[in-house]
């Protein structure tokens, strides 16, 4: 096993400040970085003829919440002020995504995910994706993240 | 839709703008997909690897799966993929081959490996259910 980032929602600084990727997609935090929402773009879409943007635009909306909430969570744990500051870094192990329904179209996504446990120095999460409530998601997430050396002692 | 598994890929891929947006390519190699995501600044997750975003690694994983599934005159939905980031994908070209595992009259498990320098070395894998729709006419 190796300490460097595997994955790219790696230090919650990155993934609350936002990324090339997220960026490229337009994704902004939610006010109460709970987690960010995907706007509607045409040019983000699987299939046209449905409309709603893509699984694609899902995963990354889940994996960059779920990178958000693991620097949170971590934070709270170390007793340090909730304001993102930067670590050393994180890594997606792995993420599983239940595509429950297709995202509807025209509407723009939002992405929440809540880092449920840290336990020797890996993050467990969990997420959801949704146009306007939770309990009707699009997609359904859980996640864990390794957790670099600065914070492995979590837990 | 064509007959032709070659134009069928093409098909699959020239009717999704994400993948467009993605910058994602695949030809036919013998009958198995190769797909390819040439490198692109839009695509980094973490600018100090850099390394490409692991939504963008996994969404890359979930197109190959469904283009191997196209090419063969299958369309699908998916149920459910499960990514595992294995080293960091970085500022070069990502490659992928999808395996089926089995087709069942509803249900594909499939199976996608995603390298960079060689396909012995990955930088993740995903497996997937995927819904199968109505043939490919």
């Amino acid at each position: 096993m190796t300490d460097e980032p595997m994955s790219a929602a790696t230090s919650d600084d990155l993934a609350w400040r936002g990324t090339a990727q997220s960026n490229a997609l337009g994704v902004v935090n939610l006010d109460d970085l709970s987690g960010m929402r995907a706007p509607f773009r045409a040019d983000l879409v699987d299939d046209p003829d449905q409309g709603g943007l893509a699984n694609g635009v899902i995963t990354t909306l889940l994996d960059q919440a779920c990178g958000m909430a693991v620097g949170a969570a971590a934070r709270a744990a170390l007793g340090e002020p909730i304001e993102p500051r930067r670590f050393g870094g994180m890594a997606t192990l792995d993420l599983r995504i239940d595509f429950i329904r297709p995202a509807k179209p025209g509407r723009d996504v939002i992405g929440t995910a809540e880092c449920y446990r840290i336990a020797g120095g890996v993050a467990f999460v969990r997420g959801v994706a949704f146009e306007d409530d939770p309990a009707d998601p699009i997609a359904a997430t859980q996640a864990a993240f390794m957790l670099s050396d600065q914070m492995a002692g979590l837990g | 839709v064509s007959a032709d598994p070659a134009e069928r890929l093409a098909a699959f891929l020239a009717a999704r703008p994400y993948a467009r947006f993605l910058g994602m390519q695949a030809s036919l190699e013998g009958r198995r997909v190769a797909a390819q995501l040439p490198f692109s600044e839009h695509l980094v997750g973490n600018p100090l690897i850099p390394a490409l975003h692991g939504g963008v690694v996994g969404a890359f994983l979930e197109l190959a799966a469904l283009a191997e599934l196209a090419a063969h005159g299958h369309a699908a939905r998916t149920i459910d993929v499960t990514i595992d980031y294995i080293r960091p994908a970085r500022a070069v070209a990502t490659h992928a081959h999808a395996q089926v595992i089995r087709r069942g009259r509803r249900v594909a498990n499939v199976q996608v490996t995603g390298w960079q320098e060689s396909p012995g070395q990955p930088v993740a894998t995903l497996r997937g259910h995927f819904l199968l729709q109505a043939p490919l006419r």
